[in-house]
């Protein structure tokens, strides 16, 4: 989270797995986690890592999104909620990159939103953009994932599942704290 | 004035739900602490709705221009809470509840249900709006008086809890409250009287705690009663928590409007003036012996007041028990920060103001005999607002429409007007939600069985006298599972009723009653100890004790088998003699069956 300080490693979205204290070698756990031996552990390789991380930008071009038609999956890092240029007002010289996310999602290929602000949830219900979006087929409102964690999932998801439907039900399903239900205050404090 | 008053009075019940809060996913709990993990600052304004007009209830608000100040409690609130985060969706427990519970009430279910946003600028949500959803119409309900009409339901979001308004105006809130689901449920104007509220209060509350998931517990039911007479007003009464108060909140309510309709008679020929020339009367008290207006005058305030042209007596009409018109005067001058106003038909000696001093103000203010006067001590421009105020009401040649707040012996004081139009807007961050069947299916069985089967149940397990006090009892749900547990109806339903409300009443408060009960009568089936020990048992148990330890200690352990046979022998089968000595160990049925057999 920033490029050189100590807080670098800081955790997203999430508590700090433990506070270590060298000096009584003491590790003081502060979320959940789970212990070593309580499950059983199994080795899942499953991966299909032909799948695009795409950062929103102002003058995103309608051709980079068309020409990711080969890709399995794909991720955006969306602005604040999960937002992309979509010109719901039909603004001139504003190039909306909607239909060719629609047409990616229509053909089978999942698009999943995050959001480039290093802390905070997705929802795609608070403004317009967001709106469409969803009604585009776009999938993780209400998710509070990093875009990397994102990417990571949906490799891991379309590893194992080819079903469109199925993997945007899978994609939003918690499996390893990559998704929590509530956006906890000490998280930002 | 000739007939009778006709009443015109309805209910709207407020009622915590025990899902988990409805937009977002923490827990409805309270923290157990008072120490907040952090505290925010917030000032609230009212903005203009999307239909362009100002609320006045909420401009009232703003007028005061104040912050708020939230502790925040890490386990029971995230950034939801604190305004810091879209609502997430609608809590689908707590919406298939509600659901559940309007198709036990006969309601008329909408097609879509969409969250709306009702103003709120009391500071009570960090939104400035308490998020609510209507949900079903046109229900009704049977009571001893006939079918009275269920309005409305809705499922709305609960306020922040107030802890403290401080000296300097900022009010401090906790958050943990903030946000657990209610079910708003709105009668018609069907109710005939006092007691026949009070009944459809308990009946409504009977319902919805036959769902199983009501809240238990102080302040988690909240009843408001709107009442109104003939050429009265409607007048919202907030906060009444005890039903058996709630005949007299009415019968205060019904007498308040009659005396009003009364002083407005003697004002007909009174013209109304809604400006009054205030003035500084200051000067008068420079040597004063009172006190307080010393200690005012010292700290920079001011007193100023107006006259109230033909309403000498008028002021000391009671209209309330113990509370005179003054008193609602006074309640308007309070909005503004006030503690209170001083008037002419008040025995002024008692503030130290002395005769002379009457005299001036009376000169000063150009009143006569038919005049009546209110003084007010404050900072010059807070004492305006304040005047200003209590003119515009004494203005009024009508009852005025209010939102009024119960005292706890059943006298109301005045809050704000009613809430206008303008206060709700629809909620733009949540998508509407289309009622399916399978939703409606879902609701069903998330409400259970309903009152009325409920009823049935429990008449077939019990008395009829204990059917009925299980029925309203918080500890249904208990008595439920120890029953399951294979426990005899009456014993569990005793125990939970008579024993320990008891203890209760005694001041033993036994923590987490669910697991002790459980506990408990899991070794009672196992048969190591008898009925008659419970009584004993429990103190013990309340003050953290083991159940083990209590038998040991308090050899409570069941006499049973060759033990009690060898007994009987020894008391030559005497059965009041063993009873006697060995009440709280031995079954009085198993003695008798084992004497028949030696």
């Amino acid at each position: 989270m920033h490029t050189s300080s100590r807080a670098a490693f800081r955790s997203i979205n999430t508590t700090p797995l433990a506070k270590a204290d060298f000096s009584k070698n003491l590790l003081e756990p502060l979320g959940e986690y789970k212990k070593r031996g309580e499950g059983k552990l199994q080795f899942d390789n499953k991966i299909n890592d032909n799948v695009a991380l795409i950062y929103a930008y102002p003058g995103l071009k309608p051709k980079l999104i068309d020409s990711l038609a080969d890709y399995d999956g794909i991720v955006l890092a969306g602005t604040g909620l999960g937002h992309v240029s979509t010109d719901p007002f039909n603004v001139p010289h504003v190039k909306s990159v909607l239909p060719e996310i629609k047409a990616l999602s229509d053909s089978g290929i999942p698009v999943v939103m995050s959001s480039q602000c290093i802390y905070g949830r997705v929802n795609l219900n608070v403004y317009t953009a967001g709106r469409l979006l969803q009604d585009a087929g776009v999938i993780g409102s209400d998710a509070d994932w990093t875009p990397e964690a994102a990417y990571a999932k949906l490799c891991w998801v379309l590893g194992h599942q080819k079903d469109p439907k199925k993997v945007a039900e899978e994609m939003m399903e918690p499996i390893a704290g990559e998704i929590s239900s509530r956006s906890r205050i000490e998280e930002v404090d | 004035m000739g007939e009778e008053p006709v009443l015109k009075c309805g209910i709207e019940i407020h009622q915590r739900l025990d899902t988990g809060k409805l937009f977002c996913r923490c827990p409805s709990t309270l923290a157990e602490v008072d120490e907040p993990d952090r505290k925010i600052i917030r000032n609230l304004r009212a903005s203009e709705s999307e239909m362009g007009e100002l609320d006045r209830a909420a401009r009232l608000e703003q007028e005061k221009q104040l912050d708020f100040e939230y502790d925040v409690f890490k386990k029971d609130c995230c950034l939801v809470e604190e305004d810091e985060e879209p609502p997430h969706p609608i809590d689908n427990e707590a919406l298939l509840l509600v659901l559940g519970i309007c198709t036990q009430l006969n309601m008329r279910i909408v097609d879509q249900i969409h969250v709306m946003r009702k103003i709120v600028v009391d500071g009570s949500n960090t939104s400035g709006f308490q998020r609510t959803a209507l949900v079903a119409t046109h229900g009704f309900l049977e009571t001893s008086e006939g079918k009275v009409g269920i309005d409305t339901v809705a499922v709305e979001e609960e306020s922040a809890g107030i802890i403290e308004t401080k000296k300097d105006g900022t009010k401090q809130y906790r958050l943990d409250r903030l946000g657990i689901p209610l079910i708003e449920l709105a009668t018609s104007p069907d109710i005939v009287s006092g007691a026949h509220c009070k009944e459809v209060a308990e009946k409504i509350g009977m319902i919805l705690r036959a769902s199983g998931k009501a809240a238990r517990g102080l302040g988690t039911i909240r009843q408001d009663v709107n009442i109104s007479i003939p050429k009265g007003a409607r007048v919202e009464i907030k906060g009444v928590q005890d039903l058996k108060l709630i005949p007299k909140i009415v019968e205060i309510e019904v007498n308040r409007q009659k005396a009003l309709l009364e002083i407005l008679e003697k004002l007909r020929e009174v013209p109304a003036e809604e400006n009054p020339h205030i003035v500084d009367l200051s000067s008068i008290f420079s040597n004063t012996n009172s006190s307080f207006i010393n200690r005012g005058l010292v700290a920079g305030q001011r007193v100023m007041g107006f006259v109230l042209a033909g309403h000498a007596g008028i002021l000391g009409v009671e209209i309330q028990p113990g509370k005179r018109y003054g008193t609602e005067l006074a309640d308007y001058a309070k909005t503004a920060g006030l503690k209170g106003i001083i008037h002419s038909d008040e025995d002024l000696s008692k503030y130290g103001i002395n005769q002379e001093e009457i005299t001036k103000i009376q000169v000063n203010l150009d009143a006569g005999e038919k005049d009546a006067f209110v003084i007010v001590l404050a900072e010059e421009g807070q004492a305006r607002m304040a005047l200003a105020r209590v003119a515009e009401r004494a203005a009024l040649r009508e009852i005025p429409g209010q939102t009024r707040k119960v005292n706890q012996d059943g006298t109301t004081m005045y809050m704000r007007p009613l809430p206008g139009k303008a206060r709700m807007y629809p909620e733009t961050d949540i998508h509407a939600l289309n009622v399916t069947e399978s939703i409606l299916e879902a609701a069903k069985k998330e409400a259970g069985e309903g009152l009325e089967a409920k009823q049935k149940k429990l008449e077939e397990l019990l008395n009829p006298e204990m059917a009925k006090r299980m029925l309203k009892s918080r500890h249904s749900k208990i008595f439920e599972k120890l029953v399951k547990m294979g426990v005899e109806p009456m014993l569990a339903a005793t125990t939970l009723e008579d024993t320990i409300v008891a203890l209760r009443r005694e001041g033993v408060e036994i923590k987490d009653l669910e697991k002790t009960m459980e506990d408990l009568f899991s070794h009672y089936l196992n048969g190591e100890f008898v009925k008659s020990a419970i009584i004993e048992i429990l103190p013990e148990l309340a003050e953290g004790i083991p159940l083990e330890e209590v038998l040991k200690s308090r050899q409570l352990h069941k006499i049973g088998g060759e033990e009690l046979k060898k007994l009987i022998l020894e008391h030559n089968k005497n059965m009041g003699e063993i009873m006697k000595n060995y009440r709280l160990r031995v079954d009085a049925k198993e003695v008798k069956q084992m004497m028949q057999t030696l």
